[in-house]
C-alpha cells in the first residue's frame, strides 16, 4: 500500500486541486452561467502569491490561501460587470476569450510573472492540508445546498424567468455566484502553484479550462459532489491505463467523456436519478434542461 | 583542491576505458557517507574517505568500486506531447547508453543498471509525479528535464529528496545547481561561445554590414540566443537593423518573411525554434531573399529538411554533434551504435540523451555505493568529462566545451545532408 | 508603399484562412448551437488525409484536395452523429461542449500518434498554379487560393442560407429542431448536411492553409480554432458576412500590426481586439437578430 501511495501521491494531490477547480466552474453552472473565468482568476492569484510568498517567506500557508481567494473574488467582482450583462452564448465565449487574454498578459507583464521565464515558489502545503481544504469545501457546499441561497440557485438554473418573476434579483444572485466562483478559482490557483512550485504563462490556459469544465460536467453539474467525482475520475483514468496504452492513454479521457455524456447525460452524480434499489421515479419537470 | 581535481580528471577520463580492479580502502568499519561539500584536504583526514586516501604523502584518488548488483536510475522522458520529436531521440540515446553500460560492464563486475523510464508528456505535474515515483523506488539518480518549465518544477523535489538530477536538454540559463542539478547540455548561446564564434567567422568571410534577427519571442532559450547573437553582431561591427519577433505557435510567417525581405539585410540570423525557423527560411527564399542565413543549432534536426527541402541549402549553423562528426572516435562509435540500436540516424538529441546517462552512470560508479547523496557528491567533483562532443569541462554543474574544442560550423546541402562549411 | 501593399496581401491571405475556418465554425455554432472545440482538429485531419493521398498515390493536387475535403466532411458528420445527435433529442446545450471536448481529445490523441508528433508538410509545389511574383510583390499560390476560396465560400454560404429552401431549413433547425419538424423539415438530415458543409470547409482551409503555412500538425488546427473563435465573436456568428469580415480583420491586424506597431504583441492585438468587442459590442459587427422563446 505504501508503495502504491508513493507512486501515485502526486497524481492524487493534483487531482484534489483539480476538484477545487471543478467546483469553481460548478458554482457558475449552478447559477445558470457557463463560465471558465475562474481559470483566469486562478492565474492572477497564483502569480500574485508566487511573488508575495517569495517576498514574505514567513507568511503562513493559510494567509496565502486567503489572499488568493481575495484576489480571485476581487477580480471576479470587477469583471462581473462586463460579463454578466452578456447573454449566455456570448458569456461563455467571453470567458474563454478572457482565458486566452490572460496568457498574453502573463507573457508580457514580466515584472510580475517573469514573462516566458516563469517564476518559482516554495511549497508550503501538505497532503493532509489539501484533504482538509476539500473536506471543508464539501461542508460549505452541503450547507449552501440546503440554504436559501442554494435553493434560489437551483431555481435560477432551472427556470430563470419564473425565478425573476418571483422577485428575485437575478443579476445580484449571479454576481454573488460569479464572485464565489472567482474566489474558488483563486484558491485553486494558489494550491496548484504550491504543487507545481514553478509557474509559466501556460500553467493556466484553455486546455486546463476545457478539461476542468469537462470534469465538472462529467461528474455531474447538479450536485456539488459531482465535480469532485468527475475530477478524480478524469485524473485517475489515464494513470490506470498507462501500462496498457502508454503515451496514447489520454484518448481514454475522450472516450470517457463521450460515454458519460451520451448515457448519463446529467453526469455521474445526479440527485434526481433513482438509486438502483429504489423504484423508478417519473422525471419531474425540473429534470428537463 | 588542485590535487584532488587533477586526480579526478585522470580517474574519470580513464574510467570508460577500464574495468576497475583497484583495491578498495581498508576494510575497517564502513566509512561514514560524506556530507555534500566535503573535500579532500591535504592531510587526508576528513569524512571524504570514500574518495581520497593519503598514500606515501600524496593524495590519491581512491577508485571506488560498486558492489555487484542492480542499481536503479530514473528517467523522466518526453516521449509524448508536442516536443516528442526531440524527446523520442533523447530517450533512444538514454536507452542506448544503459544497454551499452550493461553489456560492457562499464560500472564494474556484476553491476547492472535498471532504467526506470516514465513519460511525462511535457507536463510539469506529470514530471513531478515521475520524480516522486522514482524516489519511491529508491533510485540512485535521475535523468530528467527536457523542458525548462519541467526543470523548474522538478528541481525542488529532487533537492528535497537528496537525489541528483541530470538535465538532458533544457536550455534556460541557471538551471544547473550543484550538488543536485547538473547539466551537460552545451549552451551554444553563451556569450563568447559557439554562436558568437559563428557570427565572427561568417561576418569576416562575407564582410556583412547589416543584419536582421528573427526570434521566437515566447521561448526563453531562443531569446537568450538572440541576445548573444545581437551582442556578437555589434562586436563585429554589423548593424542589427531590426529584430523580428514571432511566437512559437504562429501559423503564418509570410508577414515576417515579407518584413525581412523588404529590409534586405546582408544577413539574416535565425534564433527560432527548429520548425518555425525552417518555415521562415523557406518563406524568405521563396520571396527571393538572396543573402546569407545563419542559424542556431535547432535548424539541424533532420526533420527540418522534410519541411524545408532545398530552401535550407546554404544555411550556416554551429553544431557540437552531427552524424558525420569528424575526428572524434567516440562520436563515430556513437553514430554507428545509435543507427544499429534504433534504426534511425542519430542527432543532437540522441547525443544529449546519451551524454546525460553516461554522466549519471559515471557519478554512480564514483559514488562507491549507489547512495544518491554520494552520487551527488561524486558528480559535484567531476570537472572534465569525455563526450561525443569532445571533452567538456564542468563549472558550477554546467558543462562547457573544453577550451581546446571548437564546435563545427556546418551547412545544409540541397540534398538534405549536412557538411562542414567551407568559407 | 510597396511594403504596405505586400503586407496587406499577406494579411488578406491569412485573414481568408481565419475567415474560412470561422465561417465553418460559426455555421455549426449559429445553426446548431454547438460550440465544437473539436473543429480545429477536423481541419488538421482533412490536411492529414490529403497528405496521405498525395504521398501514397501521387495523384494530382486537385484530387488530394478533394480527398481531404471529403474526409473532413465525413469526419464532421460522424462526429455530429456520434457526439451531438443523441444530445439533440434531449435539448441539452451544455452537453455539446463536453462531448466536443471528448472528441477533441480523441482526435488529437490519434493525430499525435499517427504523425509521431512531428510536423508534416506538403510536397513543394503542391499548389503551384497562381503564384504572383511581380516586381517585389510576392504572393504564394496557396495564399492566392486561400483568398479565392474564402470569397467563394462566403458567397455560396450566404446565398444558400438566405436564398434557398435548404438555407431556410437550416435556419429553422437552428432556431428550434422541434418546431421545424412540425413544419416538415427533417431536422436530422439538415444537421447532417450542415455538419458536412462545415466539415468540408474546415478540411479545405486545413489543406490549403497547411500548404500555405508549410505546417500540417495538430498545432495548425488549434491555432485556427482560437483565431477563428475570435473572428466569430468579433464578426458575429449569425451572419456569415460578419464572420468573414471578422476573420479578415484579425488577419490584417495581425500582419499589419506586426509590421508597423510591434511584432511582439501580435497575440495581444488580436485578443485585445476580441476583448474590446466583447465589452462594447458582444453581438459582433453584424448583430445577430434573436427572436424567441425564453432561453
Amino acid at each position: 500500500m505504501s508503495h502504491f501511495w508513493a507512486l501515485y501521491q502526486t497524481n492524487v494531490e493534483f487531482a484534489l486541486v483539480g476538484c477545487v477547480f471543478a467546483l469553481s466552474i460548478f458554482v457558475g453552472l449552478w447559477s445558470g452561467v457557463l463560465s471558465v473565468a475562474p481559470i483566469a482568476f486562478a492565474a492572477v492569484s497564483a502569480f500574485a502569491i508566487a511573488r508575495i510568498s517569495t517576498d514574505h517567506p514567513t507568511w503562513s500557508l493559510y494567509v496565502l490561501l486567503i489572499i488568493g481567494m481575495v484576489f480571485g473574488a476581487v477580480f471576479a467582482y470587477l469583471s462581473s460587470f462586463i460579463f454578466l450583462r452578456l447573454s449566455s452564448h456570448y458569456l461563455a465565449l467571453a470567458t474563454i476569450a478572457l482565458v486566452l487574454i490572460s496568457r498574453v498578459f502573463a507573457l508580457n507583464l514580466t515584472t510580475i510573472t517573469g514573462g516566458m521565464n516563469g517564476v518559482g515558489l516554495m511549497r508550503l502545503i501538505s497532503f493532509p492540508q489539501l484533504v482538509f481544504i476539500l473536506v471543508l469545501l464539501g461542508v460549505v457546499f452541503q450547507r449552501l445546498r440546503k440554504s436559501r441561497f442554494g435553493l434560489t440557485l437551483d431555481a435560477l438554473r432551472e427556470q430563470p424567468e419564473v425565478t425573476a418573476s418571483l422577485g428575485v434579483d437575478v443579476l445580484k444572485i449571479q454576481r454573488v455566484a460569479f464572485v464565489l466562483a472567482g474566489s474558488l478559482g483563486g484558491l485553486a490557483g494558489v494550491m496548484q502553484a504550491q504543487l507545481l512550485q514553478y509557474l509559466t504563462p501556460d500553467s493556466f490556459y484553455v486546455d486546463l479550462a476545457f478539461v476542468t469544465l469537462a470534469s465538472a460536467v462529467l461528474g455531474g453539474a447538479y450536485h456539488w459532489f459531482g465535480p469532485i467525482v468527475g475530477s478524480l475520475l478524469y485524473a485517475a483514468l489515464p494513470e490506470l491505463l498507462r501500462p496498457y496504452l502508454g503515451s496514447s492513454r489520454h484518448i481514454a479521457n475522450g472516450v470517457l467523456l463521450l460515454i458519460i455524456m451520451l448515457f448519463l447525460q446529467r453526469g455521474v452524480i445526479d440527485p434526481l436519478r433513482p438509486l438502483p434499489f429504489k423504484s423508478k421515479k417519473t422525471e419531474s419537470v425540473v429534470g428537463n434542461e | 583542491m588542485k590535487m584532488g581535481k587533477l586526480i579526478s580528471i585522470l580517474a574519470l577520463v580513464a574510467a570508460p576505458l577500464l574495468v576497475s580492479g583497484m583495491p578498495v580502502a581498508a576494510a575497517d568499519a564502513a566509512p561514514k557517507p560524506p556530507k555534500v561539500g566535503d573535500v579532500c584536504t591535504k592531510n587526508g583526514d576528513v569524512d571524504g574517505k570514500l574518495f581520497c586516501q593519503l598514500k606515501n604523502g600524496k593524495l590519491k584518488w581512491n577508485e571506488p568500486v560498486l558492489p555487484a548488483g542492480e542499481y536503479k536510475l530514473g528517467f523522466e522522458a518526453l516521449t509524448s506531447g508536442a516536443a516528442a520529436f526531440a524527446g523520442v531521440p533523447l530517450a533512444q540515446g538514454v536507452r542506448l547508453a544503459v544497454a551499452q553500460i550493461n553489456l560492457t560492464g562499464f560500472l564494474g563486475k556484476g553491476v547492472t543498471i535498471k532504467l526506470i523510464e516514465q513519460d511525462s508528456g511535457g507536463s510539469a505535474a506529470n514530471g513531478i509525479a515521475a520524480i516522486n515515483a522514482f524516489k519511491a523506488q529508491g533510485v540512485s539518480g535521475v535523468v530528467c528535464c527536457a523542458l525548462s518549465s519541467q526543470a523548474g518544477a522538478e528541481a525542488p523535489i529532487l533537492k528535497a529528496a537528496g537525489i541528483p538530477g541530470i538535465i538532458d536538454s533544457a536550455v534556460l540559463p541557471g538551471l544547473a545547481q550543484p550538488p543536485y542539478m547538473y547539466r551537460p547540455v552545451i549552451l551554444l548561446g553563451t556569450s563568447g561561445g559557439p554562436n558568437s564564434k559563428l557570427i565572427d567567422t561568417v561576418v569576416k568571410k562575407y564582410k556583412t554590414k547589416s543584419a536582421v534577427v528573427a526570434v521566437t519571442a515566447d521561448n526563453q532559450g531562443m531569446v537568450s540566443d538572440k541576445d548573444t547573437f545581437v551582442e556578437s553582431l555589434g562586436k563585429s561591427g554589423v548593424k542589427t537593423v531590426n529584430t523580428v519577433n514571432t511566437a512559437a505557435a504562429d501559423t503564418d510567417l509570410s508577414g515576417a518573411a515579407s518584413q525581412i525581405t523588404a529590409l534586405n539585410p546582408d544577413m539574416v540570423v535565425n534564433s527560432m525554434l527548429g520548425g518555425p525557423g525552417t518555415r521562415l527560411i523557406k518563406a524568405l527564399r521563396e520571396r527571393g531573399y538572396k543573402g546569407v542565413i545563419v542559424s542556431n543549432y535547432g535548424i539541424g534536426d533532420q526533420n527540418n529538411y522534410t519541411i524545408g527541402g532545398s530552401a535550407l541549402a546554404g544555411t550556416i549553423f554551429p553544431v557540437i554533434y552531427f552524424p558525420a562528426s569528424p575526428a572524434n572516435a567516440m562520436a563515430k562509435k556513437f553514430a554507428a551504435d545509435y543507427k544499429t540500436y534504433s534504426k534511425e540516424d542519430s542527432s543532437i538529441y540522441g547525443a544529449q540523451g546519451f551524454t546525460a546517462m553516461m554522466l549519471l552512470a559515471s557519478g554512480l560508479k564514483a559514488s562507491g555505493d549507489g547512495n544518491p547523496v554520494n552520487v551527488a557528491l561524486a558528480l559535484s567533483q567531476i570537472t572534465r568529462f569525455n563526450t561525443v562532443y569532445g571533452p567538456i569541462a564542468f563549472a558550477g554543474g554546467q558543462g562547457f566545451l573544453a577550451k581546446d574544442v571548437s564546435p563545427s560550423i556546418v551547412t545544409w546541402t540541397a540534398t538534405g545532408t549536412q557538411e562542414i562549411w567551407k568559407p | 508603399m510597396q511594403l504596405l501593399l505586400q503586407q496587406t496581401l499577406n494579411g488578406l491571405a491569412l485573414g481568408s484562412a481565419y475567415a474560412l475556418f470561422a465561417m465553418s465554425f460559426g455555421l455549426v455554432y449559429a445553426t446548431m448551437g454547438v460550440l465544437s472545440v473539436a473543429h480545429g482538429a477536423i481541419a488538421t485531419w482533412g490536411a492529414l488525409a490529403a497528405l496521405y493521398v498525395t504521398n501514397e498515390f501521387g495523384v494530382p493536387t486537385v484530387v488530394s484536395v478533394l480527398a481531404g475535403v471529403l474526409f473532413a466532411a465525413l469526419l464532421s458528420v460522424s462526429v455530429d452523429q456520434i457526439a451531438f445527435q443523441p444530445l439533440r433529442k434531449r435539448n441539452n446545450s451544455l452537453g455539446y461542449i463536453i462531448t466536443s471536448i471528448g472528441v477533441w481529445i480523441c482526435l488529437i490523441s490519434v493525430g499525435e500518434t499517427v504523425t509521431h508528433n512531428a510536423p508534416q508538410t506538403f510536397p513543394p509545389d503542391f499548389i503551384s498554379v497562381g503564384k504572383i511574383n511581380i516586381s517585389s510583390i510576392y504572393v504564394s499560390a496557396p495564399q492566392v487560393w486561400l483568398f479565392i476560396m474564402g470569397l467563394m465560400v462566403l458567397v455560396v454560404l450566404h446565398m444558400s442560407i438566405t436564398r434557398t429552401k435548404f438555407g431556410a431549413s437550416v435556419r429553422a433547425v437552428g432556431f428550434s429542431a422541434k418546431f421545424s419538424s412540425i413544419s416538415g423539415v427533417n431536422a436530422r438530415l439538415i444537421a447532417i448536411w450542415t455538419a458536412a458543409i462545415a466539415g468540408a470547409t474546415a478540411g479545405l482551409v486545413g489543406v490549403i492553409g497547411g500548404s500555405a503555412f508549410d505546417n500540417v500538425s495538430m498545432a495548425l488546427g488549434e491555432g485556427l480554432l482560437l483565431k477563428g473563435f475570435a473572428a466569430v465573436v468579433i464578426g458575429g456568428f449569425g451572419d456569415v458576412r460578419g464572420t468573414y469580415i471578422g476573420g479578415m480583420l484579425i488577419g490584417l491586424t495581425e500582419v499589419l500590426g506586426s509590421q508597423y506597431i510591434s511584432s511582439s504583441f501580435k497575440d495581444a492585438i488580436s485578443f485585445g481586439l476580441l476583448l474590446v468587442f466583447l465589452v462594447f459590442r458582444p453581438s459582433g459587427i453584424f448583430k445577430e437578430i434573436k427572436f424567441g422563446a425564453a432561453r
